[in-house]
């Protein structure tokens, strides 16, 4: 009778034992969101360069891979693209005389602001890891507090707005892109001035929240439109290239419309990108972007 | 380090505390290497971007080593593998240290019921453990934010988990041949 007392005193001691790694995992989830970034960050500060360097190896081997099929489709394509610089070529000298008259409004439109210019260093950083779970997209550059990132700047790629940084480590931060389901962006139509909120989806595409359900499109489809950024809550400048309506579905009984986004950027073949430190909550009326008004269209007015 | 691991599973099999401590050792360099490769290569790189989905070798390494391991070790793994994925993701700390840390415990306490050393029972396994995983965090991100698309997640759910399934073989024949199971004895 003893003997069986001790021993399912043991196991019971042993199954306790068993859960204090629950428990330990359990109690981080109670920790502040600001704090746990800033552990994860800190903690993820000496994986970097190793993250780099097998980001690159991965590269370089997926280069090798698609070197022979790209160098076969290439020379087809050669010939087409003879023909293409063609054309470019005369359509070059319309636009450049286009280009002479918007050089000239453009120098008398730079002279007039520049008092009110506020010095805004765009930082150069890289993509150095991605986000392990499936459902967010998300990804880590080399640029931190110390290289003057703060949390909530903008983040770009080849022109086009792609994110903005979520948490701030000394030498990585953690950009949340516009696919990510957490992600919001005040964004209208380019064409037609809708008013709308870019949400991630967690796939590749995004979705143009809370349009008006009237058309304002001369019943055109809308599908090839461009929307870009608004300034409303002052967070992201005005008309920063978002994405490209890919869908435009008639959706019955919803108050609003949504229209389905394709990304201005393959968002998987960012390398690199370029950080604008937010708008100085003082200065939001008179940053340089907010001045902005060209393609503002009717919001802007 | 299959030299090692060999060395290693015969030092154990002696009672060798320096053998489970160079266990304990490759067991956490393996999850450093799982978060490179799936923060770095396998989301975009090496062909790995089948849609937005890749295999989850966290939980496929926590299911293996808790379907082989004692109660407490597996629990640990279960710690260290989720740690690991929740330092490089965007998700609260926690979330996946606890899930896998759950999942270490539930399989390691039925493990007797489930294990038959088959290697399609653990596949088995590996996939319904997968899909649940993966439907309970899709069940999270779409009520936390509702944007998230359903047809995608749904996607994510199911491919990702076949995925995993895909690449569990791999793992599973070197664990069987350097990590033999340790059967039930904790707690009974």
């Amino acid at each position: 009778m003893k003997s069986w007392r001790s021993k399912s005193r043991k196991s019971s001691r042993k199954f306790l034992l068993v859960l204090i790694p629950l428990i330990i995992a359990l109690a981080l989830l109670s920790l502040p969101i600001a704090f746990s970034d800033k552990i994860k960050l800190m903690a993820g500060t000496p994986f970097q360069p190793v993250q780099k360097a097998f980001l690159k190896a991965g590269q370089e081997v997926k280069r090798a891979f698609l070197w022979l099929p790209a160098s076969w489709a290439a020379s087809n394509r050669v010939k087409e693209l003879e023909g293409e610089v063609e054309r470019l070529q005369n359509r070059l000298v319309n636009l450049e005389a286009t280009m002479y008259g918007l050089r000239t409004e453009l120098a008398s439109v730079t002279e007039y602001y520049k008092e009110a210019k506020v010095a805004q260093k765009p930082l150069l950083a890289h993509v150095i890891g991605y986000d392990t779970s499936d459902f967010r997209k998300t990804f880590l550059i080399d640029a931190g507090s110390k290289h003057g990132v703060a949390k909530d700047s903008i983040v770009l790629a080849r022109e086009v707005l792609v994110g903005r940084v979520s948490a701030v480590g000394p030498y990585s931060s953690r950009v949340i892109l516009i696919t990510d389901p957490a992600s919001r962006v005040p964004a209208r139509i380019l064409e037609t001035s809708d008013l709308g909120v870019v949400e991630g989806t967690s796939g590749g595409l995004c979705r143009l929240k809370y349009l008006p359900n009237f058309p304002t499109s001369d019943g055109r489809d809308l599908k090839g439109f461009k929307v870009v950024s608004a300034p409303v809550g002052g967070m992201y400048p005005d008309s920063l290239y978002i994405a490209t309506v890919a869908e435009d579905e008639e959706e019955g009984g919803r108050p609003y419309k949504t229209l389905k986004l394709k990304p201005g950027v393959d968002l998987a073949k960012v390398d690199t990108v370029l950080i604008l430190n937010p708008p100085s909550t003082p200065d939001v009326g008179d940053s340089p972007n907010m001045l902005s008004s060209k393609g503002s269209g009717r919001a802007g007015r | 380090m299959l030299e090692i691991l060999q060395t290693c599973s015969a030092a154990k099999g002696v009672g060798g505390q320096a053998g489970e401590a160079v266990l304990w050792v490759i067991l956490v360099v393996t999850a450093l290497f799982i978060a490179l490769l799936e923060t770095t290569t396998f989301p975009y790189n090496l062909g790995g971007n089948l849609l937005g989905i890749r295999p989850d070798l966290f939980l496929l390494s926590t299911v293996f080593c808790a379907l082989r391991m004692e109660l407490l070790q597996a629990s640990l793994v279960g710690l260290v593998m989720g740690l690991l994925k929740d330092l490089f993701s965007q998700d609260r700390i926690g979330l996946q240290t606890s899930f896998l840390t759950g999942i270490a415990i539930i399989l390691g306490l039925l493990k007797n019921k489930l294990y038959k050393d088959h290697i399609l029972d653990q596949l088995l396994i590996v996939f319904i453990t997968s899909m649940l995983h993966r439907g309970i965090c899709a069940i999270i991100i779409v009520i936390t934010y509702q944007s998230a698309s359903t047809a995608s997640i749904l996607w994510k759910v199911f491919m990702g988990s076949l995925l995993t399934l895909a690449v569990a073989p791999g793992p599973y024949l070197l664990l069987n041949k350097f990590l033999p199971p340790v059967r039930w004895k904790d707690v009974s």
